[in-house]
Order: C-alpha cells, then sequence, then structure tokens
C-alpha cells in the first residue's frame, strides 16, 4: 500500500480520538466505584469476608490479706484437629506437622495434637495453619489456677468454661464472680478465599478489659496452720 | 512536539517504559504483602526488567534496515513457535501456552508481539494490486498468527493481535469495506469461540449478569470493583491492599490495574496513566513523521495502537466495562515474557524512529498528489 501522508495522520488523530474517549469512559467507571459507590461495594465485600469474633476478659485474681495470689488465670494454645478423629489421616498429618514442630511426640494424636504451645511452636505453625495443609487450628484455653493449699482450695470452689469464659460454680470464686468476670472484647477481621485471617484488616473493636481483682478475709499461712492442728 | 524533539527516541521510550516497569514492581509488592515472602516475585520482576533493558538496549541499536529484510523469516521463526505449543506447550490456567524451561516459563505469544507488528507493518509497505488483495495478504498473514492462538486458546491475547490489524490496515489506508467485512468474520470467529468454549459464554454471561451469579460468574467483577473501591481516592497504601492479596484472581498480573487502584486510589493512577498517555502520544508523533519510511512509520503507529489497545482492554476488564481476559498490562504486569516482549517492540520503535528512511523499495507518496481510490489511500501500481 501506499501512505497518504495526511490521511495516515488524520487516521493516526482518530484512533488517539478513539483512545481518549475509551479512557474517559474507563475513567468516569472508576470514578463512579471509587466515589459515589464505594460504600456500597465496601459493604458488599464486608458481607463476603468480614468475620467478627471475641476477644476473652482475663478473669481476675483472688488475693488474701496479706497480698498472697489465691486464684488466677493463665492462657495455653493448643494444637487441636478441626475434624473428627475418624476422618483424619494421622500418618500424613503427624508428619506434616513433624516438618513444623520436630520435637513433636511420635505418640501424638487428634483431637489435641499439642497442648501448651509456646511462641516458638506457634511461629512454625503459622505456615501449616495459613496453607490450610492440615486440618489443624490453634485453640486458646484458659486454666484457672489456685494455690496449692487444698483447705484453701475448697474456700475458694471451682470455675468452669462456658462458651469459652470461665464462669465460677462454687466457693468464692462463685461468690464474687460479677466482679472477677470481665467484659470481653470484640474485633472485626477480613478471610481471604480458603477463610484465613488477612492481618493487616484486623481492627479492634472493642478492648477487652480484664475482671476486677478480689481481696478476701483469708490468710494462706492461718488456714494451713489451722488445718495443720486439726 | 517540539518538546520532545529535545530528547531522543530511546530515552523517551526507554525512560518512559522504566517509570511503568517501577509502578509495575510497587503493584506485585503490593499485591503480595500478605504473603510468606511479599518480595520474592517483585525481586524477579525486578530481573526481568533488567533483561527487558538489555534487549531494548540491544535491538535498538540495530538499523531499522535489518528488521525490514529480516521481517519475514523472523515471522516463520514466530508463527513456527506459536505452532509448536499445542505439541509441547504447558498448561497453565487452562491454556496451553507456555514452554517451560526448568523454573522458567516463556509465553511466546507475548514475546512475538513485535515480530508480529514487523511482519504486518512490512507487508502493508509494499506496494500491491488493489485494496482487496492488499487487504486480504495482511488477513492471511495476522490469520497465521491468529490460529495458533485461538487454539491454545489464548483469547485475550487474540483479541489485541485481530483489533491491531484492523486498526493498521485501517491506517494504512484500507477503506470501510474490507474492515467491515473483517469485523464481521472476527466477530463470527468470536461467535463459535463461545460456543466452542462454555466457559467463555459463562464470562459474558458474568459481565452482562454479575448479580445472577455472584459466586460463580460473576465472582471476578465483583471482585475488581470491590478492590477499586477500597483504594477510595488515596488508596490504601503500600501493603494495605487487603483486597488484592485475598480475593483478586492473580493481582500481579491480569488484575495489576485494581491491585494498582486499590493500593494508589484514583489520584495515584494519574502518574501511571499519564506515563501511557506519553509513551503512546511520542509514538504516534514519532510516526507522524513524513521522513520515515512507510514501513517504520506503521511499526510505530501499530506499536501504540498495540500497547494502547492492550492496555485500554487490561483496564477496561479491570473496571467492569468487558468481560473478564486475562491479559497483561504492558511494562506493569509481573511477568518475564511480557516485560521482555513490550521492551522488544520498543527497542525496535527506536530503530525505527531514528534511521527508519524510506527504503529502495517504499517511497512516501507526495503530500496533495492523492490516489485514486479516494479516502482509502489503497495501493495501486
Amino acid at each position: 500500500m501506499i501512505l497518504k501522508p495526511q490521511c495516515f495522520a488524520r487516521r493516526l488523530n482518530v484512533m488517539l480520538a478513539v483512545f481518549a474517549l475509551w479512557s474517559i469512559a474507563v475513567a468516569a467507571r472508576v470514578y463512579l466505584i471509587a466515589g459515589p459507590r464505594r460504600e456500597h461495594f465496601i459493604a458488599e465485600g464486608e458481607k463476603i469476608a468480614r468475620f467478627e469474633g471475641g476477644l476473652p476478659a482475663l478473669r481476675g485474681r483472688i488475693f488474701d490479706r496479706n497480698g498472697v495470689t489465691l486464684a488466677w488465670s493463665e492462657r495455653y494454645y493448643d494444637l487441636v484437629s478441626t475434624l473428627p478423629t475418624e476422618y483424619v489421616d494421622e500418618a500424613s498429618v503427624r508428619s506434616i506437622l513433624k516438618a513444623a514442630l520436630p520435637h513433636l511426640p511420635g505418640s501424638a494424636a487428634p483431637p489435641e495434637w499439642r497442648r501448651g504451645l509456646d511462641p516458638a511452636e506457634l511461629l512454625a505453625l503459622e505456615g501449616v495453619i495459613r496453607a490450610g495443609i492440615a486440618p489443624v487450628r490453634i485453640r486458646m484455653r484458659e486454666e484457672r489456677i489456685a494455690v496449692n493449699s487444698p483447705a484453701l482450695r475448697g474456700l475458694l470452689g471451682r470455675c468452669e468454661a462456658r462458651d469459652g469464659v470461665l464462669v465460677g460454680v462454687s466457693g468464692l470464686e462463685k461468690k464474687y464472680n460479677d466482679r472477677l468476670t470481665g467484659h470481653p472484647g470484640r474485633f472485626a477481621v477480613l478471610l481471604d478465599r480458603w477463610r484465613n485471617w488477612i492481618p493487616a484488616s484486623w481492627k479492634l473493636l472493642r478492648r477487652a478489659v480484664p475482671g476486677g481483682d478480689v481481696t478476701v478475709d483469708l490468710s494462706v499461712g492461718e488456714t494451713e496452720t489451722g488445718r495443720a492442728r486439726q | 512536539m517540539t518538546g520532545s524533539r529535545l530528547m531522543p527516541p530511546s530515552f523517551r521510550f526507554g525512560g518512559t517504559a522504566f517509570l511503568l516497569a517501577v509502578f509495575g514492581v510497587l503493584t506485585i509488592i503490593s499485591s503480595q504483602s500478605a504473603s510468606a515472602r511479599p518480595l520474592y516475585l517483585a525481586l524477579r520482576q525486578s530481573c526481568w526488567i533488567g533483561t527487558g533493558f538489555v534487549v531494548f538496549s540491544v535491538v535498538s541499536r540495530i538499523p531499522f534496515s535489518w528488521y525490514r529484510r529480516q521481517a519475514f523469516p523472523l515471522a516463520v521463526a514466530g508463527i513456527i513457535l506459536l505452532l509448536l505449543l499445542p505439541i509441547c506447550g504447558s498448561r497453565i490456567n487452562g491454556m496451553r501456552g507456555w514452554f517451560r524451561l526448568g523454573d522458567i516459563s516463556l509465553q511466546p505469544s507475548e514475546v512475538v508481539k513485535a515480530i508480529y507488528l514487523l511482519s504486518l507493518s512490512s507487508l502493508l509497505a509494499w506496494r500491491r494490486r488493489g485494496e482487496w488483495r492488499d487487504f486480504g495478504a495482511a488477513a492471511a498473514l495476522a490469520g497465521m498468527w491468529l490460529l495458533p492462538l485461538a487454539i491454545q486458546p489464548d483469547f485475550g491475547t487474540s483479541l489485541v493481535y485481530g483489533g491491531v490489524f484492523l486498526l493498521l490496515t485501517w491506517l494504512a489506508g484500507t477503506g470501510w469495506r474490507p474492515l467491515a467485512t473483517a469485523i464481521v468474520a472476527g466477530g463470527g470467529a468470536a461467535a463459535a469461540a463461545i460456543l466452542r468454549h462454555p466457559y467463555v459464554a459463562r464470562r459474558v454471561w458474568g459481565f452482562l449478569n454479575p448479580e445472577a451469579d455472584p459466586l460463580g460468574s460473576g465472582w471476578h467483577l465483583r471482585q475488581f470493583e470491590m478492590a477499586i473501591a477500597r483504594g477510595g481516592f488515596f488508596g490504601s497504601k503500600l501493603g494495605g491492599a487487603v483486597w488484592s492479596n485475598a480475593y483478586l484472581p492473580l493481582p500481579y498480573n491480569d488484575s495489576a490495574f485494581a491491585t494498582m487502584a486499590e493500593t494508589l486510589g484514583i489520584a495515584g493512577l494519574l502518574l501511571p496513566a499519564s506515563l501511557f498517555v506519553l509513551l503512546i502520544w511520542w509514538l504516534c508523533s514519532e510516526a507522524r513523521r513524513e521522513e520515515l519510511s512507510c514501513g517504520a512509520r506503521f511499526y510505530l503507529a501499530g506499536c501504540a495502537a498495540l500497547l494502547g489497545l492492550q492496555a485500554l482492554i487490561h483496564v477496561s476488564v479491570n473496571a467492569g466495562l468487558m468481560p473478564a481476559t486475562g491479559l497483561t498490562l504492558p511494562f506493569i504486569s509481573y511477568g518475564g515474557s511480557s516485560m521482555t516482549g513490550c521492551f522488544l517492540m520498543l527497542g525496535i520503535a527506536v530503530s525505527a524512529a531514528r534511521d527508519g528512511g524510506a527504503g529502495p523499495e517504499e517511497t512516501p507518496e507526495p503530500a496533495g498528489k492523492g490516489n485514486s481510490s479516494a479516502g482509502t489511500g489503497a495501493a495501486e501500481e
């Protein structure tokens, strides 16, 4: 073909004009999405991905009149199975976990693969949990510890976990339950396609308020002496 | 125009492409910020940019007359490369479009874009015997390139190759009738593709009715919208592109624009958009130079058409104006083949702009001495 310079230049301008109009249409669409309709799309997205969860509040401590701690709470993290034991291929899951936790005992088995993970183990398991290659999850557990005195333990009473919250069911734990129980916090996080948390999206909605401490008119020394006399 | 003459084409084209590539690396980092190795792809992309620059520097030094002479042997090699894909290519994302060389995958359809443009512009620059015959020859050549792409099937790239063919033949002076015939034939081929590949039909349906199946065929479109919405006007900053990390399909590649929109926001998009406009404008400015040969001018215009068309299709898909199709954003999306192919194309464009003077076989017709085919600029002997 023989090029006609004027025709070529004119058509080149027309092509650029078409590109410009097309770009304007795209820009208008992007503006519409990111501007006037932004909240609508964000709300739509949160419907798919938003997850809200509770942050348990640590139960308050019980002190004797001399300031000795009689009962307190400790948090532990356990590695547990997400599937019923009969559906778990124990050997293959164990080999996956062994790769992350070389010290995992050979006797480890579902539903609780390991109790009381230490911080290094928690970090080592992050990849396994994120990749979803084994049916396991990390569960937080709060344990109530009492002073090593059978007499005092009887007076202090017992706690039970109900919906992940420790509730006093007997003794002083029951009597002061309202004061010892804190107010759980609340968080929101977005989940990815595989329902994993997206860490950057984590937002604290309400801070957890730990339970109040209680000082009771008891003394570890006197109680133990009294028990010894008896 | 005058300002653009102050800098040589190698500086203008190379500099603009490099700045776009830097935006690409930032986009890739943003899309991977939540992954276990957030810098892995960005570092690889930096290597591809380096490779692309080496290719750009080498090919821009070769005289354009050499490319003109080698256009058809190169085209034969390129088409053979594409034809080998169904036989020994690897299937990725449902498409047999890659050769695997150990850890590296090569996508020939990206690398040979420059050769496609070169062969088409060289053919269109030749003197022939009439509009339909010229157009027929160009269509046959384009068909030879498009057929292996359709077999893969790579409909996104086919769309770009087909669109560039129409634009370039039209720019070369073809009249409306042959072009209308080609458009009708292309529409027929698209209809056949929809019938033969149900997923294409699902994508078109998902585009037309995204609300009908939001978790199925409308899924991608909704994710693009949500990512752009989260970016707002000023973006969510580097590392805060939550939606791109979690929901966008191939956020560093086919969804690069939506990732950029979430990271930079509308305000931040203005800079890469301006760089694209500048690059295309400069290519067109060079293509307007009458002292260049037809082949060089067609090649430069073809580069502008290809980059403009591919970028606009990519952003249109990401903005929900077109059905989903896998297409990279030139210089920005992750991928060695795409990056090398784009720099190769620009390197040859530099050569065309620098020494694409008229060869003995083609002479630009003097202005005012019009061709008898009114308004078409069709060929005559």
